[in-house]
């Protein structure tokens, strides 16, 4: 038992000692002084979620988007591939995305909508921004999973950028030389040294004098 | 909702008769931000703009090799900024032309210097923020300038005792560790008296993190 702990008297269990009422139990700690202005406890009693309602929603929505999703493009649209399962593969992490970003917004938007209009305009900048996050979210997240197509625009930008970033790196460089073990060797022995002041800096301080 | 990095709340340092306090965000902009930072001055450092740069590291050089040891030495300089000067040597056993690239000129160490001692974080509590930017400023001119000699001289004796004879590579490799050895030991030194902050946010970091780690057990 560290001193920052005392045991509960009712069942036991270690708790911190600043705290009035026990974490574990919720009993009166004995050690707090019983007056007539007792205040209430300003830190809520958390109580312990068993069954993750909102993680189970969450993913029993983006199966059950994902399996329309998927159904609707198997049947309607002409694809590089050839399995439900794998197309319900796909979407799944395209649509948890998108889920988890308009719920994220949503969240946000109930929190800062109650503070007035500010607070409603905040909420439709998050919802806003979903949006847009998940139509270029969800096309990149395709292209990269559907190689055939994505693969030959993808070598045409990459060619593109490099061959940009190339002409770039000669107008404004004469020449980058990389550097061998030289800077290595002085980043080692300056790292050395400060090993050694650190050190000394250890000895010297007390144990307790990082303090409030 | 509280802020936790709330100044008042931060635990605070006693180390040599002064006080410090750091928060966070200072803590984390010195240990991710300051690689990045050194790796761009590097090449901010290559750029052809800064060309003079390396004009006036070799005629500084060609100037006291000159003085000191009379090789009438001459610096070529490309026109068109497309190779490093080079400083040449007339009736060299060797080659007798020396290329002076980025790394000649210490500029990994200029970067690393720069680099750390713009992102020192300063203490919340015990130091006058303009005192301690002055202290910056004299450390940053004292680390540069000391480097800058201890570079020059560095490669005024490489050139000598090339001339003289001894092969490039053992005299660079040789001259090179102990001009490391005297800078680092320099820097160390010039930043332990005049910009204790380095290391003081450093061992402060420690302090946290052990705290931490011992109230959880």
């Amino acid at each position: 038992m560290s001193q920052d702990e005392i045991q509960c008297s009712k069942c036991g269990k270690l708790v911190q000692k600043d705290l009035t009422y026990c974490s574990q139990c919720g009993s009166l700690l004995t050690h707090t002084p019983t007056s007539s202005l007792a205040q209430p406890p300003t830190t809520p009693i958390k109580t312990k979620k068993k069954i993750p309602y909102k993680t189970i929603t969450f993913f029993a929505v983006v199966a059950i988007v994902d399996l329309l999703v998927s159904f609707l493009f198997m049947n309607g649209f002409q694809l590089p591939v050839s399995s439900y399962g794998q197309l319900y593969l796909i979407f799944f992490f395209v649509t948890a995305f998108s889920i988890g970003l308009l719920w994220l917004a949503g969240s946000h938007a109930s929190f800062s909508g109650g503070g007035g209009g500010g607070g409603g305009m905040e909420g439709c900048g998050y919802v806003i921004g979903a949006i847009i996050a998940i139509a270029i979210g969800a096309p990149l997240i395709l292209a990269s999973v559907l190689s055939t197509v994505a693969t030959n625009i993808g070598d045409t930008i990459s060619k593109a950028i490099n061959q940009a970033l190339e002409d770039i790196f000669t107008e404004m460089f004469a020449d980058v030389e990389i550097p061998g073990f030289e800077p290595l060797l002085f980043l080692g022995l300056f790292a050395m040294l400060s090993i050694i002041i650190l050190y000394r800096y250890h000895l010297k301080t007390k144990k307790n004098s990082l303090s409030n | 909702m509280k802020r936790h990095d709330c100044i008042q709340d931060r635990p605070i340092l006693h180390l040599n008769h002064k006080t410090y306090k750091f928060l966070n965000h200072q803590l984390a902009t010195l240990f991710i931000v300051s690689p990045i930072l050194c790796i761009s001055i590097y090449f901010f450092l290559s750029l052809r703009m800064n060309y003079w740069i390396y004009e006036f590291t070799s005629s500084f050089i060609s100037v006291f090799l000159n003085l000191l040891f009379n090789l009438n030495a001459q610096v070529i300089i490309y026109p068109e900024h497309d190779i490093f000067p080079s400083i040449f040597i007339p009736n060299h056993p060797f080659e007798g032309s020396y290329a002076i690239t980025i790394n000649c000129i210490a500029g990994h160490i200029f970067s690393f210097i720069i680099g750390v001692i713009l992102l020192v974080p300063s203490s919340k509590i015990g130091s006058s923020k303009k005192e301690f930017v002055w202290r910056k400023i004299k450390v940053l001119v004292i680390s540069i300038s000391g480097i800058f000699i201890l570079n020059v001289f560095r490669i005024i004796f490489l050139l000598y005792f090339n001339f003289k004879g001894i092969p490039f590579e053992i005299i660079h490799e040789s001259l090179f560790f102990l001009s490391a050895v005297i800078g680092a030991i320099f820097f160390a030194i010039v930043l332990e008296h005049w910009l204790p902050e380095l290391f003081v946010s450093i061992y402060y970091l420690y302090r946290l993190i052990s705290q931490k780690i011992s109230k959880k057990r």
